[in-house]
Formats: C-alpha cells, structure tokens, sequence
C-alpha cells in the first residue's frame, strides 16, 4: 500500500527551481540541486549499475593510499611507543637515583654515642657496677633534657 | 554459487591461490603484498557496496579508504575460508558505513537494514569476488525496489525511466506524456518521497 501521495499540486517557483536544479545535476551540468536529492539520485542509479565506476587508476591510487597510511600510522605508533619507553627509564633512573642517594647525616643529638668515655676502665676499686649505670643513665637524661630545651628553643640540633 | 565451466572454474581457482598467497604474506609482515589486491577489490567495493547504499562518491570514497587501512591494520585477524577475501572486506565497508550514517543522525531503520546487510550469511566456500559483489548489488537493489514499492506509481515512473534505464529527461517527459519542464517536478518529488520512505532525511 503506498504510503506517499502523488502530488498534482501546481508546483512553487521554489519547487520548480529546486526540480529544475536537481535535473541539471542529472545532467552533470550543475551541482546546485540539493545534496540529499543528488544522494537519494545516485544512491537508485548506482543500486541498476548506472552510476560512474571509480575507475581502475583512483582504485590502484586508493589501495596505495591505504598502504601509506597504515605504514605511516604504524610509524607513528612505534615511535610514540618509543617516546614512552624512554620517558619510564628516566622516570626509573630518577627514581632510582633517588633512592640510591645516601641519607644525610642525622643530627647529633640523635647519634648514638658510646658510653665508654663515660666509664673508663681500669675501674676504680670502690665503683661498683651499679654506680656505673647510674653515670651512664645521668648522662643521658641530661641529654635528653638538653635535646627537649633545644627543640622547645627552636634549635635544629 | 559454484562456476559450471571448467576453464572459468580453474580461472577463479588460481584468482582465490593468489588472494590466499598475498594474504599470508601480508600475515607474515609484508603488508604491501596486499596493495594488489586491495586494488582489484576497490571497484566492486565501491560501486556495490558503498554506492548504491550511500549515493555519494566523496564519502563512499572517504570510507572506501578507511575500509582499506583497517583491512591492512587487522589482516592478521583474517582467516581464509576457501572463499574470497572480497566478502571479509564488504563486511568492513558495511560497519563503516553504518558508522557513517550513525555520525550523521540517519534514521535508525536505515541503520538496521544496513546492519542486516553487514551480517549477511557468507557465500560457500570457492566464491569469488565478482559473485558476491553481484550478490551484494542485487541486494541493494531489492532494498530500492522495496521502498519505490511504497511510491506512487507516476512517481515510481519517473524513477525507472531517468535514474534505472537512464534515459535522456526528453525521452522520459515523452514517455510520460508530459512536459519536459513538468517531468522534472514530477522526478524531484519522487526523489523526495523516495528520500521520505528511504529513511534519508538528513
């Protein structure tokens, strides 16, 4: 069942226009017809065979074309991929440099020091044992308030 | 879809060895083996494939083109199967056609006679190109008939005497029986309500 209607109005000057435009590029004359007409034209005649071929030489042109471009397209992967190897290595090389950096030295206060200056031997007849640990532990406290006055000062050491 | 004659049998036979030839070498690196072949398969592309279903040649070639590089980029995906390479190319044609129509807001029913298209049954095995190709614009063609079916019949008229038989517009205003003047209003609003029913609204 036909869904369109045959219309036998008389015709617009626009539609006689646009009529006169699409039979022109029927012709090959002009390409003033609009665009979907001139589709909907050659999309029927190129459906019955009647439409230009493309000719053996754009064709031969066309298959070379692609072959350039997937060539210059995979060159362009490669080096893009090359780009981003080497963009990892550095990356990894400053991270590794990085790390392999020694630490600088710690303050100090915070060094172990040993405590054998503090109780030298030969020890002295009347020392006992206990009176040692107790100058090492002296010592230290002292240190440590040392430390804790300094920092309350604003002292970096 | 098989050739009766033995010489057009053999004929076809050394076409497809050659296909399959530049196809594994184009699969083992040397992808220029395919420019050849890419060639030979460029018309039948074009003019049945693209053409009858998209009527405009920048853009049937400007798909053509990309139809070619992505065949090259995934030939290593192609299996041979004692058929032409041909179909396997009509397949990328087709979705980047439907890609093409998608991106210009073609209407939805356009889209999935296109897509019905692209997942055709393949041809049997030992069919060459020119037969598919054949196949392929014979199917364009029933797809044309079936919407000038919906198109009155002075309008219908009009169509297969200037655009399927081609003729000269005097020759068809006369077989019509009208003015020549006449004649082209009556083709353009055929063209137009082939346009309506076509789903080609852009």
């Amino acid at each position: 069942m036909s869904t369109i209607h045959d219309d036998d109005d008389h015709p617009t000057h626009e539609e006689e226009d646009a009529a006169r435009a699409l039979a022109d590029a029927l012709d090959g004359t002009s390409q003033r017809a609009d665009a979907g007409d001139r589709r909907a034209a050659s999309l029927i005649r190129a459906a019955s065979g009647k439409e230009a071929p493309l000719g053996d030489l754009r064709a031969r042109g066309l298959a070379r074309a692609a072959v350039a471009r997937f060539t210059a397209i995979r060159r362009r992967a490669r080096t893009w991929r090359l780009l981003g190897g080497l963009a990892v290595a550095a990356v990894l090389a400053i991270a590794i440099g990085i790390l392999r950096r020694s630490p600088p030295p710690l303050p100090l206060a915070l060094c172990s020091r040993s405590a054998g200056m503090l109780v030298p031997g030969p020890f002295p007849p009347g020392q006992t044992a206990a009176a040692r640990l107790d100058a090492v532990a002296d010592n230290r406290l002292d240190a440590l308030r040392e430390l804790r006055l300094r920092r309350l000062a604003g002292g970096r050491r | 879809m098989s050739v009766e004659d033995p010489v057009l049998a053999r004929a076809q036979e050394a076409r497809l060895d050659e296909e399959r030839l530049a196809i594994e070498r184009a699969q083992a690196g040397d992808r220029g083996a395919l420019e050849p072949l890419l060639a030979n398969h460029a018309e039948a592309l074009f003019s049945s494939v693209l053409m009858p279903r998209l009527g405009d040649r920048a853009q049937a070639e400007d798909i053509l083109k990309d139809t070619l590089v992505t065949a090259i980029e995934k030939i290593g995906t192609f299996e041979w199967q004692g058929r032409s390479f041909f179909f396997w190319l009509r397949r990328i044609a087709l979705h980047k056609l439907i890609d093409a129509h998608r991106a210009r807001g073609r209407a939805e029913r356009l889209v999935g006679a296109l897509a019905v298209e692209a997942e055709a049954e393949a041809p049997p095995a030992g069919a060459d190109d020119e037969l598919i190709a054949l196949e392929d614009r014979r199917r364009a063609q029933s797809r044309i008939t079936r919407v000038m079916r919906d198109l009155p019949e002075r309008y219908r008229r009009a169509i297969e005497l200037r655009l399927v038989e081609d003729r000269p517009r005097e020759a068809c205003a006369e077989a019509m029986g009208v003015t020549l003047g006449n004649f082209d209003v009556i083709l353009f609003r055929a063209v137009r309500a082939f346009r309506k029913v076509f789903g080609d609204n852009e």
